[in-house]
Parts: C-alpha cells; structure tokens; sequence
C-alpha cells in the first residue's frame, strides 16, 4: 500500500484535513508562503515596478540608490523593474512547461504501465533515448532550429521533461492494476480506459505532482540559460538575459548579475521547499519529527 | 419472462500456467471441469497453492484460460458476450477475499454504488439510482444508509465492506457469483453473518455460487455441492455432506481429520500425510502420490482421470471404501501409521 | 511455583502527531501459566493478545509503549530486568518464540545450518564448530526433518519445513516457555496438525511449557490444556479447555463458539456477534463487553465486572458468570 499516498482527495472534510496536514510541514509552510510573494510580484508587475522595463536612459551603471532601487544596467534600464517583470515570465514558461511535462510524462507513464505490451515496450525505449540525450543540447538544437519565441522554449521544454514523469508514473500503474480495487473495477464492467482516467491516475499522480514542482525550477533554470546563451524570446524581459547582460559589467555594475541570479536562486529554491514540503506531506515515513 | 436454461455454468478442461522466470512452467489449473446448475451453490476447497483463486478468477474472466472452455448458459464468452461486455458483467460478479482494498479509496461509497449503476445505465438519475443503493443497504441491515453511503472505505470495518462488497455484486442481479474466500480475513464473529448474508442474498435470487475456502466447516454450512481440489485438479466432486461424511479420495480424508474442529473426540488425530507436496502440474501420474497413504506403483504412471461412482466423481484409482459407518482414522485399511521420519520430496 | 505470572498489565500505546491518541492495547491482565500447563491466548484483532505476548518478551518498542503491572518468569522480574540481562539470560535461552510466517526472517542467501548455527552461537560462543554442527542436526531431527536441509537454502523448503526450522531455532536452548504467536496460521491445515502433534510431543521430551496465541479456537482445543479468551484488551474468560468449551462462561465466548459452524453433525444456524469492538483509545467504563452483549443489564454498563481469578475461582469476568449460563447462544 505505500505506493499510494495516505491522503485521501476527499472534498471538504477531508480538504480541511489535508490543508491542515500540509501546514504542518515546516517546508511547505516557508515554501508556500515564498510562492504567495512571487505569484503576487509577477502579477502585479506592472503596478510593482518602479519604471518601464524597456525604457533604455541615459543614467546607465548607476549603483542602488533610492530612485533606481537595485540600479541600472549598461543600456540605463532599471534593474528592480526588469527583475519584477522577469518574474512573469519565470512563472509563466516554468509553470506551463512543467505542467504540459507532467501531463504528458503521467498520460504515457499510466498507458505504458496499465496496459503493459508493446506500448510499455515502446515507452521504455523512448526513455531510454531521452535519457541518452543530454536533454540541454537537444533543447538547443530545437530553439536554434525553430526559433526561440517563449511559446517554443515552453513547448521545448515540456516536450523534453516528460521522461521523468513517465518513469514515475508506470512504476505507480505498474503495481496498481494489481491491486484489488482494480480487478474489482474490471469485474464490474469498467473499460479499462475509464480505470486508468478514474483509478490508477487520481492513486498514483501523488510523486508526480511533487516532481512537477521540482520541474518548474528546473524550467526555469533551464529558460535562464537559453536566455543567458542569447537563444530565449528577445521581446520578453527573462533574468537570464539580464544575466547575461550584466556578465560584460560584472566589475562595474555588479548589481545587474546578482539581482536576477538571486531571483533565480529564491525562486527555484521555492519550489524545491514545495517539492520535498508535499513529498513529506504525501509519504508520512519521511517525516524525520517523529 | 422467457425460460432460462438451467445449467448456468459449464466448465471443461480448464488450464492455467504462469511461466516464473527462471522456473519451469507452474500449472495453476491443470484440467477442471464442472458444471453448475441455477441456484446451486458449489464449494471449492483446498490447501494454498491448490489453484482455486484462479479458477475463480477464470470464471468470471479476470483471467483467460490457456485451454478449456466456459460455457455461460450454454455459450461461450465469445459467441455471446463479446460484442457487450457490459452485459457479461451483469451475468457474473464476484466478491473478493480483501474488503480494505476492494474499493478505490478516494471514492465515497455513494459514488462507489451509484457509479456501478450508472455505467450498466440502471435508473433513469441519480436520485432513483441512490434510493435503491439505500433501500438494499437498508435490507441487508446497513442502517441508516447514510452513515455509510457517506463514508469512504477506510472509515469502515472489514465486516462492513465486505457486505457492501457483496451488496455491490448484487446490484446487477448476476446469475452467477464468486465468493474468493470472502471471510478469510475477517474476525471470527464476523465471518457466520457474512457467510449468512451470502447464502440469502443468493436464495432470494436465485442466484448460481462458486464459493472458495480453504475452511471446510465454512464450505459445508453454506454449499450443496463441494469440489476438493489439490494441485490444480478437482480431486472429488459430490454433494456437501455426502463428500465430507463419507469422503472417497485420500485427500479428502486427510483434508477432512486434519480439519481440526471444535466437536471432534479429542482422541481422533489427523491422518499423518508423509512427504511433501510437489509443484502444481510437475506430475505424470496423480498429483498425490508422493504423499498419499494408499499409493501403489501404478499411481506414479498414470494420471487418474474421474471417474462416477453413483453421483460422486473422484479421481483417484483405489478410491476409499463407502465407509458409512466407521468413523474416521479407525478404519482399517485408511489408518495412518506414524512411520520414521522420511522426507522423500 | 508457576512458570509464568503476569498480574495486573496494562500496555498503552502512544501515538504523536497532530491528534496524540493514548490507546490501551491491554487492560489489567492477570494470568498465570503452571509448568508443562500448554495455555491457549484466543482472541480476535484488537483483543490485545500478540501484544501481550511482546510486552512478556519486551519486545515492544520502548517510546511509544507503556507497559505497567508485574511480569514473573521464574520468579525474576522481568520488566525490572536491564534489557541487557533480558537479551544474554532470558530471550531466546529460557523464554522463546515462534512467529507467524517466522520462514520470513530466514535469510535467502545463507544455509540453514549456517543460519542456525550462527543463532546458537550468540549464546554459546565457546561451543566448537563441529559441536555445534553436530546439535544443529539433532535439532532438525527433533523437528523431523532430514539432515540434509542442514545445508540447504530456504527457498528450496516448503512452507511447513520453514515453519520447523523455526520451531527447532527457538528450542535450540531448551527454553521452559515457549510462546507461539499464530505460528500455524500461514500453514495448510494438514501440516498444521501435523506440527501441533510434533509440537506437543516435543514439549512432553523436552519439559518445555508453552503458550499458543491464535484467532483459531479448534487449534487451542486440540493442542492446550487451559485457555484465555481475550476482548478488546482484557481477559474475559480462563480455565481449563474442555470445561471452557463445554460450558462457557463469559457471553463472549459463548457467542464466539457459536460462529463456529460446525463439521460433523446437524447442521445448524450460526450468528454471528453483532457489533464491533471498543474504540481502545477512550476509556471504558463498565464491562467492555457491554455494547455487544445481548444480557448486558445497568451494572454491566457502570461497573467493570471483578477480574479473571482462577484462584478465587473465578473463570469469567461477567457479573453474571456461572449463572444461567449454557441456555443463551447454543
């Protein structure tokens, strides 16, 4: 039975129990409460930033001052309002890519591990391939190729972190077809597509929705470094290209650098906190307080 | 309503084989047959290992037979059936031996039952399917039906699930259901009212049960037919009483001293049984050979096929005698001696 | 003397987290086991019995289990005892125990012979190698199985030749007291009566007393000379096997006999006991029995009924044992 998490997705009575649950775990507590403030700065951008991102001015390199609260940038831009708005597009292109790797990695990993045969047989291979493949250079390849609008590195990215999903998923499928509640489903006349969508993925998507939130700061990390490189969406405000632009100032405008790589390191720190916080909260034998 | 044929259930020559890795091939099910009549109640008993899991199983195909074949009132799964499975399913239902994990945890009760309903498209909306999911809770002495259609399976006992278990398998007023083991793992003072619980539920119906248990007592109170089954075969086929009073094979015999229960002289001991089993489907001859205590040389050669002895079928080439009077383990010819220790496995 | 006595335990079980429940798993148990007296604990889940049986072997783990009341093997004291001194002198030498499913703790990759040798050795480190080789096979002999499963691997034994290993592993010091903890269960029921049958000729050679926990009444009354029925913690009835089952005293156990069907003879109806056991994590007041019982009256309810004391000749804790019973539940 420890395959499957010991929550129960129960509504209302057993939703206040699970909330109560999660704010039990120190992780989740700090990590939420992290998430709160980045979801409220990336959506209140435009009311947070102090000037126009975009606007390039003639005080450049200034050092944080009380107009300019993390400085300029070589080109004049305010660094504090770039971070801010940077924020939107970590969120957006972290979140939707990992979400688009969750579906589709739960989708294969629950059809390879329910139905067994030649799917399995073909996923497997797949994975294996994927695993080869130094996924970095394969995304490269693929934003180089087709361009690098934020709509490809998302696409890019959720097409490429499915593999992990997969795994995860029909290790889970693999020992719940054989599970009672299974063979009762099939003995009452459900199609075994219907148990996939209605049993094995609801008990088995709990390491999944954890890993998810590990993906969006590894998509994140990842967008940073395309941008970092030069290949992210140019039109978009993205730390790693402020990153990669304060990498020529390193020594005159130091602020530039360090701002959006601290951004980065919160954020992704963030969802790891979540990550390993619903990990405790969904396998009860982790949690070390006891 | 038309006439229906009488012999709900056919079975003949039925073969299961799981291939371990590593190992040879196993012979769950080594060649059963039996036939069951509308309303009977069939009882299949035997040790661990014998295979009668997995004829259960077969019979309401959770699993396909290698060779045999099913009847089901007189066709076959593929003449009739294929083309609605949904239909199969209200023929045939089964109740499983583990009522904590025969419900998905995350559904309510409520959903559990009117679910099953909805999907064989009885009653016209959810508030007809859920009156009659209460009325029969009701009925069979889950009362309120909302202190437990509300609920979800693990705030539940075992005794209770496996009511609602059974519950479920008669929603569809199946003709024919498979009870695997349904009270091995409930408590003593659980199992009487399951086992009461399934025997109504089936008389009101009128409906055909396969009932499976390694506990003989429990097998003679509910089944008018018994099937002794060891190694994949059915050893001994008869009527309840008669089998367990006046058992043919040798198995049987000692199945039946070694049951210890409350009642028995506590000077009649056990038939010893020398030897070890072999594995399911190794034998050429009889399965039982190694460790029965009437063999001769020609039970090693050839495999006994049954044979009708006035209503009884055994397979077994040197039956026991009708021994109706003399009460076990002080006839003759059947008392063990308690030989040296051996160990010929 | 007797072997065994255990007054007045009480086990209690805490559990942390956000709702800290205090559960008590045994409730004031008194009993006592004579020499070469093969005692029968019957009882259902949650009766308390396989935890009774830890807390005698202290077994059981030390944060969140309480064990109070006095525990007399042999005269020592055994829950004053250091744990070291339990482990050297007592477990395992003179107080042993068989599992259910004990083929589980066997390990895969080492013989038999090697397993067990290893075992007797922690308590007898100074015996020579071919010493103790040579007791390992008589053990097995013991057990009746051939010499040669010295050196074979579990897998390659039935479940039954596993099930005697262990029965010959926890002999191999002669223990006085023996306790099997549904040591059977797992077994078919040939071989079950085969190894209660060795079991009991073994516990007349080698002077051993045992005690048998199980759910299954017929296994106490073909193999113990004296049985206790446990409920929901406590002890509800004790007394010798045949009178107990002839004339059962405490509702429960009348009620328990009769969910039994039976093999031989009319076939009657059996019923089950309405009800469930008590949640062990309130307090009861009154008989714990009470909810359940169909002749519980007002000072069932109120009144915990005096306790087992065979002594005092007292078999039944029910306020109204001995009287009228045999007419109700039959």
């Amino acid at each position: 039975m420890e395959a499957t998490a010991k929550i129960k997705r129960t509504p209302a009575r057993g939703l206040r129990k699970l909330l109560r649950d999660a704010l039990a775990v120190g992780q989740l507590r700090v990590g939420v409460a992290f998430l709160i403030l980045l979801i409220l700065v990336a959506v209140f951008a435009p009311l947070i930033a102090t000037h126009d991102p975009f606007a390039l001015d003639n005080d450049m390199l200034l050092p944080p001052s009380a107009e300019h609260w993390l400085g300029t940038d070589g080109l004049g831009r305010d660094v504090f309002s770039m971070v801010v708005h940077g924020a939107r597009t970590s969120l957006v292109i972290g979140v939707v890519a990992a979400v688009i790797a969750g579906i589709i990695g739960t989708l294969l990993g629950g059809i390879a591990g329910f139905y067994r045969g030649g799917l399995d047989r073909f996923l497997t291979e797949t994975n294996n391939m994927f695993l080869m493949i130094p996924t970095f250079f394969l995304v490269l390849l693929i934003v180089a190729f087709f361009g690098s609008s934020i709509v490809n590195v998302i696409l890019v990215l959720g097409l490429t972190g499915w593999v992990g999903n997969a795994l995860l998923m029909r290790s889970q499928a693999v020992s719940l077809r054989e599970r009672t509640f299974v063979k009762s489903a099939i003995a009452v006349g459900e199609s075994r597509a219907r148990i996939l969508l209605k049993h094995i993925i609801p008990n088995g998507i709990y390491p999944i929705i954890a890993n998810t939130t590990m993906n969006i700061s590894a998509a994140i990390l990842m967008e940073s470094s395309l941008s970092f490189l030069g290949l992210g969406d140019p039109n978009i405000v993205s730390w790693g290209q402020i990153i990669s632009h304060g990498r020529s100032y390193l020594t005159s405008g130091w602020w530039i650098s360090a701002s959006a790589g601290l951004a980065i390191v919160i954020t992704v720190f963030t969802f790891y906190l979540i990550g390993d916080g619903l990990n405790r909260l969904f396998n009860p034998k982790l949690q070390t307080t006891r | 309503m038309t006439a229906r044929p009488d012999k709900v259930l056919e079975a003949e020559g039925l073969v299961k084989t799981y291939q371990a890795r590593g190992k040879s091939a196993v012979r769950a099910v080594d060649g059963v047959g039996f036939t069951l009549r509308r309303g009977e109640v069939l009882g299949v008993i035997g040790e661990s290992g014998c295979g009668k899991s997995t004829l259960g199983r077969m019979l309401v195909r959770l699993e396909e037979p290698d060779e045999g074949e099913i009847r089901y009132n007189g066709k076959t799964y593929r003449e009739a059936y294929r083309r609605d499975p949904l239909a199969f399913r209200r023929l045939v239902q089964i109740v499983f031996q583990n009522p904590f994990d025969t419900f998905d945890p995350r559904y309510s009760i409520e959903q559990i039952l009117t679910g099953v309903l909805k999907l064989h498209r009885i009653g016209r909306n959810h508030d007809e399917r859920l009156a009659l999911v209460a009325e029969r809770l009701e009925q069979a002495g889950l009362a309120p039906a909302d202190q437990y259609l509300t609920r979800y399976p693990h705030e539940l006992s075992g005794g209770q699930l496996q009511r609602i278990s059974i519950l479920r398998a008669m929603l569809l007023n199946p003709q024919f259901l498979v009870a695997d083991e349904p009270t091995s793992m409930l408590d003593a003072s659980i199992q009487a009212d399951i086992m009461n619980m399934l025997a109504e539920q089936c008389r009101e119906r009128n409906t055909a049960m396969v009932f499976i248990s390694h506990d003989i007592a429990a097998v003679r109170y509910i089944a008018d037919k018994i099937a002794v089954m060891y190694l994949g075969r059915i050893v001994e086929y008869g009527e309840a009483d008669e089998v367990l009073h006046h058992p043919r094979h040798p198995y049987t015999r000692a199945l039946i001293a070694g049951s210890l229960k409350l009642g028995r002289q506590a000077d009649a001991k056990p038939l010893k049984l020398e030897g070890e089993p072999l594995s399911a489907g190794a034998a050429a001859g009889c399965a039982f050979y190694p460790r029965c205590f009437r063999r001769r040389d020609d039970c090693r050669e050839r495999r006994p096929e049954p044979v009708d002895l006035g209503g009884r079928r055994v397979s077994c080439f040197y039956p026991l005698e009708d021994e109706a009077s003399d009460p076990p383990g002080t006839a003759p010819r059947a008392a063990a001696t308690r030989e040296s220790p051996s160990g010929t496995a | 003397m007797p072997i065994l006595e255990v007054r007045n335990v009480n086990v209690t079980f805490s559990t942390a987290g956000a709702n800290p429940k205090r559960v008590a798993a045994v409730r004031g148990v008194s009993l006592m086991v004579d020499e070469q007296d093969s005692v029968g604990i019957v009882g259902e889940s949650g009766s308390g019995k396989s935890t009774l049986a830890l807390a005698i072997l202290r077994m059981l783990p030390r944060r969140t289990a309480q064990v109070e009341g006095e525990i007399r093997f042999d005269g020592i004291d055994l829950l004053a005892l250091p744990e070291e001194r339990m482990a050297a002198e007592i477990r395992w030498k003179r107080l042993s125990v068989v599992f259910q499913k004990s083929m589980n703790s066997l390990s895969p990759v080492h013989k038999i012979g090697a397993q067990m040798g290893d075992i007797y050795r922690i308590h007898e480190p100074t015996v020579s190698r071919a010493d103790v080789k040579r007791r390992m096979i008589e053990l097995l002999e013991m057990v009746n199985l051939p010499a040669r499963v010295y050196n074979q691997y579990p897998h390659e034994l039935s479940g039954g030749m596993m099930q005697r290993v262990s029965i010959a592993m926890s002999l191999m010091h002669h223990p006085r007291l023996l306790i099997m903890d549904e040591a059977t269960t797992a077994l078919d029921v040939i071989t079950q009566g085969q190894i209660l049958d060795e079991i009991m000729e073994l516990e007349r050679t080698l002077r051993t007393t045992r005690i048998m926990i199980t759910h299954d009444m017929s296994v106490v009354a073909y193999s113990c000379k004296k049985v206790a029925v446990m409920y929901a913690g406590c002890l509800v009835e004790f007394g010798d096997v045949r009178t107990v089952l002839a004339d059962p005293q405490h509702p429960y156990t009348r009620g328990l006999l009769a969910t039994i069907p039976s093999l031989t003879g009319e076939k009657k109806l059996v019923r089950g006991i309405p009800g469930s056991i008590p949640d062990l994590g309130q307090p009861i007041r009154g008989c714990v029995f009470a909810p359940r019982c169909a002749h519980a009256r007002d000072i069932c309810r109120e009144q915990a009924p005096p306790a087992v004391d065979p002594s005092a000749g007292r078999t039944a804790a029910c306020h109204f044992a001995g009287a009228g019973g045999g007419e109700h539940d039959r």
